[in-house]
């Protein structure tokens, strides 16, 4: 992969926050656990790129998408319609899908 | 420490949801076991370093950036098991938290006059994707009106709601009174 990994964050972020229901895509926080143990890890958390975590690793891009939905919209559907987004803006950006997607739901309003 | 350890009787959850609402109205069970009582000063502390830290360290910082920090670290603390949706592709991985499924049943509580929502409760095969779930929920009502009107109002907006949002066949949906408390903290 040879695209920058923030660049690409922040087109992803756009594309998510895009799809109908969503409320906020959120900055994928580290397991609770972890927090309690050292809570400046949250401070690690990339500023300038935007809030899907985009890795470049040898098989492909992986990525990940927290969101905060809008109780108007079918949670499980929202899901595959952020799925299939995420997908398509990685596929106009590098050429290829992705090699592993997450998308999680945290939120329901 | 796990999110399913429990601290004395009670789960990080639950402690969690007790600090969520400014201890209000106040739950002798919970300040009356060392042990949760304990946790839920960690807990609080946690929370004050976490936004202490964030005011030191992010000041200038664009404002986007801390809010979804903030909620990161809110849902986080509220997340529970991941409960995955049935899906055709091997390469995506899509989840609901249990956490966020709790959140929406508690608004739901709120909009039953009289009535808090206490706890939800997942049991049944919820990290399987499409497994069949026993959705309880214990609540706390008010003793100046009829108790079943609202439970059975609650009942029906509990069944409707995962219906529509959880990934999950809901098996049951038991609602559980579990307190009376005064109409002033409802």
């Amino acid at each position: 992969m040879t695209t920058d990994t923030r660049k690409l964050s922040r087109r992803l972020t756009e594309v998510a926050l895009a799809v109908p229901g969503v409320r906020s895509v959120l900055p994928p926080g580290p397991k609770l656990a972890t927090l309690v143990r050292d809570v400046r890890t949250v401070l690690d958390l990339p500023r300038d790129g935007g809030a899907v975590l985009v890795q470049d690793l040898p098989e492909g891009a992986r990525v990940r998408v927290v969101v905060t939905s809008d109780r108007g919209v079918p949670t499980v559907a929202l899901l595959r319609s952020v799925r299939d987004a995420v997908v398509r803006g990685t596929v106009e950006a590098l050429g290829q899908r992705p090699a592993d997607v997450t998308v999680r739901v945290v939120e329901i309003d | 420490m796990t999110d399913d350890e429990r601290f004395g009787a009670f789960t990080l959850e639950e402690l969690s949801d007790y600090l969520d609402s400014g201890r209000d109205p106040v739950r002798p069970e919970i300040d009356g076991d060392p042990e949760a009582r304990a946790a839920l000063g960690r807990l609080e502390s946690l929370r004050t370093a976490s936004r202490d830290l964030l005011d030191a360290d992010a000041s200038g910082a664009d404002d986007s950036w801390i809010t979804g920090v903030l909620t990161s670290i809110r849902t986080t603390a509220h997340a529970g098991r991941d409960i995955p949706v049935p899906d055709d592709d091997p390469a995506s991985t899509l989840v609901v938290t249990e956490g966020a499924l709790r959140g929406l049943v508690r608004a739901l509580g709120d909009d039953v006059p009289g009535l808090v929502v206490r706890r939800t409760r997942f049991t049944g095969d919820v990290t399987v994707p499409g497994g069949a779930v026993d959705v309880e929920v214990t609540v706390a009502v008010t003793a100046d009106g009829p108790v079943h009107d609202r439970t059975e109002a609650l009942h029906v907006a509990v069944a409707a709601v995962l219906e529509a949002h959880a990934p999950f066949a809901v098996r049951t949906v038991v609602v559980r009174v579990a307190d009376l408390i005064d109409p002033g903290a409802a």
